[in-house]
């Protein structure tokens, strides 16, 4: 069952649970619609709809409906206890399906073409101080690779250029650039679409590093139960969600680059200026009263740092388990995916294993960002960075358990990087850090035979099952 | 009730921040060439306020400028960079 069919549906459910702060003070585009986003991050706030926007009459912007755990795991409809497992064996049971194209959709109520169009009348807020200009920060990029008809979804931002103009940051290893490179090669504009307040369901899906040639989309029948009602663009074959308040058309020149940046980024610090692609908007639709979404970008925590936590969680641990079945679980401790954790399973740990984890770190989709990896043994919780310290702690000699890989691929955005290329370069080089935090085997494991030091299991057992009754409900 | 046809103080602001954007985007090679490494402050075509932190331009500016007015960047040195190496 389709639980929230639009962003709308997603709103009345947050209050409904009391997770909802409905703003009628008047908020700025300039800075006070992210920093009470940031406030929402750093004290697991509520979601927020603001409902008087200073400049844009009529406008409402929402944000922050993902930022918990919480409310990430009531939009997968899964149960806090044993999260990860249960979401990856949703994956893993479930059927991918193409979307259902639907010809009457909410997200064509308008239609705006040519000199109607103008996103400065949008309220695209800024994030951070110093940033050059408004971004869009959660609106999804769909892009359409011209051989193959794969439809690649993830999150982006883009900077307002114009009344019809935004800059896209296309990043070597992005899956984007895999297909945008190939409309270069052609020579041609690459048509792209960008909806924006999508029903949080697909959202999910569609910031979750899936492999190449996977439409993110497919996986949404699996959290609900039938296939994502999709619409077709005005300009483009490309399709996106039928409920999306706000739908961008536009066509990236395969040549033209202008200044874009500075912007603040998901490690927390302000991107270069930099040459980047430009999308030209030819049409926009929306609903007749649309909601404008908004995520925060900077310093974590955030929405977005958080819901990129879970996304990676899961697809590091779908690619790492048929690499290294040994893998018990995984979690990102820090920054989307630049610093990972992941538990081995204990009675198959043998020597060498930790340097085979490694890399296959650095082998899938999923693990392109990470930049430190710690592994532990599997009693250990890897969403719990006090337990992964712990096993630092106590399990690791820095002279014989850390392995360090120089001049790996990076990510540019990572402000410790070293930048290749002229200028500001064209990529960046990371090491990798693998911190093998497991207890130790023979000849190393004298000071471990002593035991751990816990409650015996059978209390700790009996305690787990009647927890409610000593906590007095 | 939202009017797309109307245009508000907020939004007129806003597009001649987006202006100031353009020009240095027409204007780099010079603004490089004159303040490489610096921070500069740009408004209504110019170059307004420069100094060698973020803090001393806002210094400089006060008074005279809102932050909303001015875009405020540091200028690199040498060629800048492209996301996508051209193919």
């Amino acid at each position: 069952m389709v639980r929230f069919e639009s962003l709308r549906d997603w709103i009345t459910f947050l209050e409904q649970q009391g997770d909802l702060a409905r703003n009628k003070e008047e908020v700025n585009i300039w800075g006070d619609i992210s920093a009470i986003s940031r406030k929402i991050a750093r004290t697991d706030g509520p979601a927020v709809l603001h409902e008087n926007i200073e400049g844009y009459p009529g406008w409402r912007v929402f944000s922050d409906g993902l930022t918990t755990r919480r409310r990430q795991l009531w939009t997968l409809d899964v149960p806090a206890e044993g999260a990860l497992q249960i979401t990856l064996d949703k994956l893993k049971g479930g059927k991918p399906a193409k979307p259902v194209i639907v010809e009457q959709a909410p997200c064509k109520e308008i239609k705006l073409f040519g000199d109607d169009i103008d996103l400065v009348k949008f309220p695209i807020a800024f994030t951070g101080e110093m940033e050059a200009a408004p971004h869009i920060t959660a609106g999804i990029s769909f892009i359409q690779d011209p051989e193959t008809g794969w439809i690649n979804a993830g999150i982006r931002r883009f900077q307002l250029a114009g009344r019809d103009k935004l800059f896209n940051l296309v990043l070597p290893f992005q899956q984007e650039a895999m297909i945008f490179r190939k409309y270069q090669r052609m020579g041609k504009p690459a048509p792209i679409a960008i909806p924006i307040g999508i029903d949080p369901v697909a959202c999910f899906c569609c910031m979750m590093p899936a492999p190449a040639q996977f439409d993110e989309a497919d996986n949404f029948p699996i959290f609900t139960g039938e296939p994502l009602k999709a619409v077709k663009c005005e300009t483009s074959d490309i399709i996106v969600p039928a409920t999306s308040e706000i739908v961008i058309e536009g066509e990236m020149d395969p040549v033209e680059v202008e200044l874009e940046g500075p912007f603040p980024e998901f490690p927390g610090y302000y991107s270069a200026l930099r040459l980047c692609p430009v999308i030209k908007v030819k049409a926009i639709t929306m609903r007749s009263n649309p909601i404008y979404q908004f995520m925060y970008m900077g310093v974590p925590p955030s929405e977005g740092h958080n819901t990129g936590a879970f996304t990676y969680e899961i697809e590091l641990f779908r690619q790492l388990k048929s690499l290294v079945p040994e893998v018990a679980d995984v979690g990102v401790l820090s920054t989307w995916s630049l610093t990972i954790a992941v538990s081995l399973n204990k009675s198959m740990v043998r020597p060498g294993l930790d340097k085979k984890l490694a890399t296959a770190v650095k082998a899938v989709d999923a693990g392109r960002m990470v930049k430190n990896v710690f592994i532990v043994d599997d009693y250990v919780d890897v969403h719990n960075v006090h337990e992964v310290l712990w096993s630092m702690s106590v399990k690791f000699q820095p002279e014989k358990d850390f392995l360090m890989v120089p001049e790996t691929a990076g990510i540019l955005l990572d402000p410790s990087e070293t930048v290749i290329g002229p200028g500001f370069g064209y990529s960046g080089l990371s090491s990798f850090g693998v911190f093998n935090c497991l207890e130790k085997l023979p000849p190393y494991n004298e000071g471990f035979k002593r035991g751990l030091a816990t409650p015996p299991i059978e209390a700790s057992k009996r305690v787990d099952e009647n927890w409610s009754k000593y906590m007095g409900k | 009730m939202l009017d797309l046809k109307a245009t508000t103080e907020t939004q007129e602001k806003l597009r001649k921040l987006l202006q100031n954007r353009d020009w240095l985007n027409e204007n780099i090679k010079k603004v490089q060439a004159d303040y490489a490494e610096k921070w500069v402050a740009i408004a209504e075509g110019k170059v307004v306020a420069t100094g060698p932190t973020a803090d001393k331009v806002k210094e400089e500016l006060a008074g005279k400028y809102s932050p909303e007015e001015v875009l405020e960047v540091q200028i690199p040195s040498g060629e800048i960079g492209r996301s996508l190496p051209l193919t």
